[in-house]
């Protein structure tokens, strides 16, 4: 029998609208190419849940994407992509339970694509940096713009970033954990009202 | 290897006994399991595809991992490595859902931060 534990696992939600660089992120900070998996539809809950109504949706399920970083020996944090459409939003819940918080990525081109994610953090009080990915040459707007447009609590780090660039992401993340922590010890998710 | 949707639609209730509740269903995506021991020891009629987990869990892996590397659906998964940590042959580790309903702990959140920086 083998005594030692398995490692801690912690994870961060990579989320935001249809084609904003999900993927690319978790590829680009992962330590393993980005998995997929069938999750929560696929659950004998849902599967039973719905088979009983409707047979034929039985087949419906949802990719997942998903990276690993190994922080050292007893930690080890997922990256989940969220898939982008909104009626997949049901099964963010799974996905956000116990999350240390998300990254809220946004088309510099399309912000309001990305909102929907925004008010999913919100609601359920996930903490969250909103990474707005460039694609290629400068952001159409700059913080002021985007904190304008989105409403978010001042305390909610806007960063712009390369999902392809491996520094950028990993200060995207940095920015993140460091905004968990704050939330952790007290900060507001969301602006007070 | 690859199983092909059709068979995916009926195999979780053959590989779980038709279990669609209970034992399994709170594992989070995320958590890591590691095999410690035999699979075999218990008795039990054990599926083919929980000797295929304990197998890959000889490296910790997560249950998203083990569901995407054997193309299984994560609610089997979730109940099959339930199975397993009863019989003492693998070891689930700790996830900040398991220890702490809402916000993941200050202290934990430290080690992280530490360790993305050193990365
Ligand atoms: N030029 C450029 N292309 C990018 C960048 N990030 C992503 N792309 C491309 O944009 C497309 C969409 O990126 P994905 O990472 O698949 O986006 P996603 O959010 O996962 O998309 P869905 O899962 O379909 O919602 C892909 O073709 C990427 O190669 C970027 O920073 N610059
Ligand atoms: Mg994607």
């Amino acid at each position: 029998m083998r005594s030692e534990l398995p490692p801690v696992a912690l994870k961060v939600l990579v989320a935001g609208g249809f084609g904003v660089g999900k993927t690319t992120t978790v590829g680009t900070i992962s330590e393993i190419e980005p998995l997929r998996t069938e999750a929560a539809i696929t659950d004998l809950a849902a599967i039973a849940d719905v088979s009983a109504t409707a047979p034929d949706k039985v087949h419906t399920t949802v990719a997942l994407d998903f990276g690993r970083m190994t922080i050292d020996d007893t930690l080890v944090l997922y990256l989940f992509g969220t898939p982008g459409q909104d009626r997949f939003s049901f099964m963010w819940d799974e996905i956000a339970r116990g999350a240390v918080g998300a990254l809220v990525i946004a088309d510099t081109q399309r912000l309001a694509c990305s909102f929907p994610a925004i008010d999913y953090c919100e609601r359920r009080r996930v903490p969250f940096v909103i990474a707005v990915n460039c694609f290629e040459g400068a952001p159409l707007h700059d913080e002021a713009a985007v904190r304008e447009a989105t409403a978010v609590a001042a305390g909610v780090p806007i960063l712009f970033f390369d999902a392809r660039e491996q520094n950028l992401v990993k200060l995207v993340l940095t920015a993140l954990v460091e905004r968990a922590l704050a939330c952790a010890r007290g900060e507001p998710v969301v602006r007070a009202s | 290897m690859t199983a092909t949707p059709s068979t995916r639609l009926c195999r979780p209730y053959v590989l779980t006994g038709g279990r669609t509740r209970g034992r399994g269903v709170d594992i989070p995506l995320e958590a890591v399991a590691l095999t410690v021991g035999p699979a075999w020891e218990s008795g039990r009629r054990v599926p083919p595809e929980a000797f295929d987990i304990a197998e890959l869990c000889n490296r910790p892996c997560s249950v998203a991992e083990i569901a995407s590397r054997l193309e299984l659906p994560v609610g089997v998964v979730r109940v099959l490595v339930a199975d397993l940590a009863a019989d003492h042959a693998l070891r689930i580790g700790a996830t900040a859902q398991a220890d702490a309903p809402t916000i993941v702990s200050v202290a934990l959140l430290e080690r992280l931060l530490a360790g993305v920086r050193a990365l």
